[in-house]
């Protein structure tokens, strides 16, 4: 198709979706019933097990013995001149990266770095929900802040693991005594070692009335929540369903709001940046609409197959090592920054080290759940689960909360355009450096923008405790 | 109003293409041009290696599937590799392959295998010569049953003068052809190697079949040089440009058909448009990752034997029938035999080519082979339109596309995997084809 024709075709599409979209999220702005499922096999059993019991991650040696004779096994395609990380995941690159994996990478240091954190897990709804519960050093009558971090694709609980310890041991990181938190990091189902659902339908909103089962479980009435990736989307429904109970929603992915009145801001601001409250450096960053659609649809073949036959591709994932490691870190390559795809490791060596990486690809493969992960991405487009998605997207948000725009994140939501759905914004940073996985890459900016928020919304906590 | 806004595009020309390893030699160098014999011959040490990691597969469970709408459904890669393991005879789908007569001859710097079935002549008698262009995810075995239809006609329904000489290529990257070396390769590039294969074979004029692929480079081959092409048949006619003038036959169709051209099983073929343009979403994940990041989904289908029967195999179930996608085994025992499917997945695997065999879609986006799919193809043109192919093209659309359209055929039956699925019907309507047009040539 020509550039003019394709362009005439998407921007038709996009009217007529834009047109859809609103039309099934014009429902009045009330919050959605979700219904009550049991996820476990069969029927929701008379007495459940709510028992939070610890766990040790201890993966078997016939499971390392396995992995260690596909990597020694690897078939490599043949070489191609002229391309790094231009046409998906750089082959010389992961050649490099298999060597290590096979002759260096060493899973038990790993495991007990990984097991040096306090994990547990607890059934809800059927399924066994991991997560790591870090409590910190407290002096007597010192209190810390609950907080709840939730990753998502192709992400895990170890995207915070340089965080945690920011959080949890403020004065070791540059902290004060008051920046202390509790952290909760949970696996969303069917990543890593949270059990996957037996009956379709489990996406963002579920896991969401998941998470905050989870909380309650764990004794807590008023906490704090971040998230980015799926992690927002999770959140953010935590917030809408039981803003009660959600002192503050930290997000460093916030992609605004999806009603006709953004995508009208958006055409409109394409012409007249102004009127729609755009500075020139937001404008630079969301526009030209064309080369931002262009990139988004070149970033996006993983969504589309994932939310179409997830099994198609999910074979060749969890039964060949490289082939999930390309699968998964080709997203740490072009979303922490989408220039790397010209560098011939992808940049992956920039942010990252290689046990970071891999230990990222073992959780998914030492647990099986990279099919269960992407299956994510097909619950979320079923038709039953629109309207509860659309108002996720759309209903507005009074709890205090705070956005963290990274400038290499894959959209920017300018400060303005936040505060049609943030209703009680009491943050907005521009963050200097940092793609999509900033805990992982950018730990100590990302913690504390969190500290920063967390002080703003205790200060709106107590003002509004003494008007009442 | 399309035709104010249409630039006309620049023609397509002949480049000076060079696709093998590092520097391409200077001109004063001797090409190659030999045609040499090759044999399909695959190690024991690579037969047992495929055996272990078949006996080794790691499998994922499912979750209350019933049938592939999912992707291709685990259950039924359970009994697909539980047949490979034990039952499935490699040796022997070797043996039948080289039944056919191979070669390769190295063009633009990359070995090019293809197929050439002779028939066996009477004196005096001719035949004619016929290039078949296979698609992905297929290959030269997708001919295995029509090319015997094509060079023997007596004993397959046809007669004496309905014998074709048949030329097989694989595109390069794909299967036995050597795969190109730099970025580039596209449609364009395909069609020219195709056209320099036929002329080192001695044909100067010659029919072109192709469907999937195969018709995007056959008609590139008519617009490159259409002084070579005496005919092109294909059973997947594009209309190429979904531009203005698509757009309102399309919605004009829908309400009044007569007036937009279409007969009443056009009609049914075509909409509800809105019904298949969601189909069309539904499918066509594979087509947006392999158009942008190939070298990434390639890893998995190179390493994993199941990974790769799973992305080709599910291709073979949707685009046969679109109701495949509710039967558990995707309806792929009810079209191919099991041997069938294996053997075509396999010449993936041996030649490690998935990877290359992708990349085409990502370089159809970037070179000119969009543009080149806009322009006409004048020679003369026949088009077998099979019910259940992906996308149906009425006969009237086809003129804009191909203006000198001298045959049209509605299929009765058969997807998009034709030659394999329906190999008589097919050969029957490339048979009528051919006489239409020398009895026009007269």
């Amino acid at each position: 198709m020509s550039y003019k024709t394709s362009f005439g075709f998407a921007s038709v599409a996009a009217i007529v979706i834009g047109l859809l979209v609103n039309h099934i999220a014009h429902q009045p702005l009330e919050v959605p019933e979700i219904e009550e499922i049991y996820w476990g096999k069969g029927d929701r059993p008379l007495h459940e097990d709510k028992t939070v019991r610890k766990f040790v991650i201890n993966v078997s040696d016939d499971v390392l013995a396995d992995l260690q004779h596909r990597l020694e096994r690897t078939r490599f395609p043949d070489n191609f001149h002229g391309v790094h990380f231009e046409y998906g995941f750089g082959l010389d690159y992961m050649k490099e990266l298999v060597s290590y994996w096979r002759d260096g990478y060493n899973w038990k240091q790993q495991q007990a770095l990984l097991n040096s954190f306090d994990h547990y897990k607890t059934t809800i709804d059927g399924l066994e929900i991991h997560f790591v519960h870090v409590k910190p050093r407290l002096k007597p009558g010192q209190k810390a802040k609950p907080i709840l971090l939730a990753h998502g694709w192709p992400g895990s609980f170890f995207e915070f693991y340089k965080v945690i310890p920011f959080l949890t041991d403020p004065l070791k990181h540059n902290g004060t005594e008051d920046d202390v938190f509790e952290a909760i990091v949970p696996s969303i189902p069917g990543f890593g070692f949270s059990q996957p659902a037996s009956k379709p339908g489990l996406e963002d909103s579920a896991t969401a009335v998941l998470y905050l089962k989870l909380m309650e479980r764990l004794g807590f009435d008023s906490y704090y929540v971040q998230g980015g990736d799926h992690g927002s989307v999770i959140v953010s429904v935590m917030a809408m369903l039981n803003p009660r109970v959600v002192r503050g929603i930290h997000l460093n992915l916030f992609t605004g709001n999806t009603e006709t009145a953004f995508l009208t801001k958006l055409l409109v601001g394409s012409v007249f940046p102004s009127l729609v409250g755009l500075s020139t450096e937001d404008y630079n960053k969301v526009y030209p609409l064309w080369d931002r659609f262009l990139w988004i649809l070149s970033e996006t073949g993983y969504l589309h197959m994932q939310a179409t036959r997830p099994h198609t591709i999910g074979h060749g994932l969890v039964d060949s090592p490289v082939g999930m490691a390309a699968h998964i870190l080709e997203k740490y390559s072009t979303w922490t920054n989408p220039t790397f795809a010209h560098l011939p490791d992808g940049g992956l060596g920039k942010h990252f080290t290689k046990d970071e990486l891999l230990t990222t690809v073992m959780i998914y493969w030492v647990s099986g759940t990279v099919v269960s992960s992407i299956r994510l991405y097909r619950e979320t487009i079923s038709a039953r689960k629109f309207p509860i998605i659309s108002a996720a997207h759309s209903i507005p948000i009074e709890v205090p909360s705070a956005v963290a725009d990274f400038p290499h994140e894959m959209f920017h939501t300018p400060k303005p355009w936040c505060r049609d759905r943030l209703r009680n914004m009491l943050q907005y940073t521009t963050m200097p450096r940092g793609g999509h996985f900033a805990a992982l890459e950018v730990p100590d900016l990302f913690a504390q923008d969190i500290r920063d928020f967390a002080r703003k919304a205790e200060t709106f906590h107590s003002k509004a405790k003494e008007q009442t | 109003l399309s035709g104010v806004f249409k630039k006309t595009p620049e023609p397509v020309t002949i480049q000076d293409n060079y696709w093998g390893r590092g520097a391409k030699p200077s001109s004063k160098s001797k090409e190659q041009t030999s045609i040499n014999s090759f044999t399909v011959k695959v190690s024991d040490a690579d037969l047992i290696d495929l055996k272990n990691r078949l006996k080794n597969v790691r499998l994922f469970e499912a979750l209350e599937d019933v049938g592939f709408q999912n992707g291709f459904n685990v259950d039924y890669m359970k009994e697909l590799v539980a047949y490979w393991k034990d039952k499935y005879d490699w040796r022997k789908e070797e043996a039948h392959l080289n039944n056919f007569p191979h070669y390769k001859t190295k063009i633009e710097g990359i070995d090019v295998h293809f197929i050439h079935a002779k028939p066996k002549l009477k004196p005096g008698q001719t035949a004619k010569p016929l290039l078949i262009a296979h698609g992905w995810p297929g290959s030269v075995f997708e001919f295995y049953k029509i090319i015997p239809m094509l060079v023997d006609p007596t004993n397959h329904g046809g007669s004496e003068e309905d014998v074709f000489e048949v030329i097989a290529p694989s595109i390069p990257g794909f299967g036995f052809s050597e795969m190109p070396h730099k970025k580039g390769f596209d449609g364009l590039a395909a069609a020219q190697i195709y056209l320099k294969l036929m002329e080192r074979l001695g044909f100067e004029k010659y029919y072109v079949q192709g469907g999937d692929f195969g018709s995007i480079v056959t008609r590139t081959m008519a617009i490159l040089k259409p002084s070579a092409i005496r005919g092109l048949h294909t059973n997947m006619p594009g209309v190429e440009e979904f531009d203005a003038k698509h757009m309102f036959y399309t919605m004009l169709g829908s309400v009044a058909p007569s007036l937009a051209g279409l007969t009443e099983e056009d009609y049914n073929r075509v909409y509800p448009f809105s019904g298949k343009i969601l189909d069309q979403l539904q499918e066509s994940g594979y087509m947006h990752i392999q158009s942008t990041k190939p070298d990434t989904v390639g890893f998995g289908l190179t390493d994993s034997p199941v990974g790769l029967a799973a992305y080709i195999l599910e291709k073979f179930s949707t685009a046969t029938n679109k109701d495949n996608r509710e039967l558990a085994d995707g309806g792929l025992d009810k079209y191919f035999t099991k041997d069938e499917l294996l053997t075509n997945v396999m010449i993936y695997w041996w030649s490690r080519s998935i990877t290359s065999s992708m990349r085409i879609y990502k370089e159809l986006w970037l070179g000119r082979q969009m543009e080149a799919m806009s322009m006409q193809v004048t020679v003369p043109a026949g088009v077998a339109a099979f019910p259940n192919e992906v996308t149906h093209v009425p006969e009237s659309w086809c003129y804009w596309g191909y203006p000198n359209l001298v045959h049209y055929t509605m299929m009765p039956s058969g997807g998009h995997f034709a030659a394999l699925e329906e190999p008589a019907l097919l050969a029957q309507d490339i048979r009528t084809f051919v006489r239409k047009v020398e009895a026009l040539e007269k």
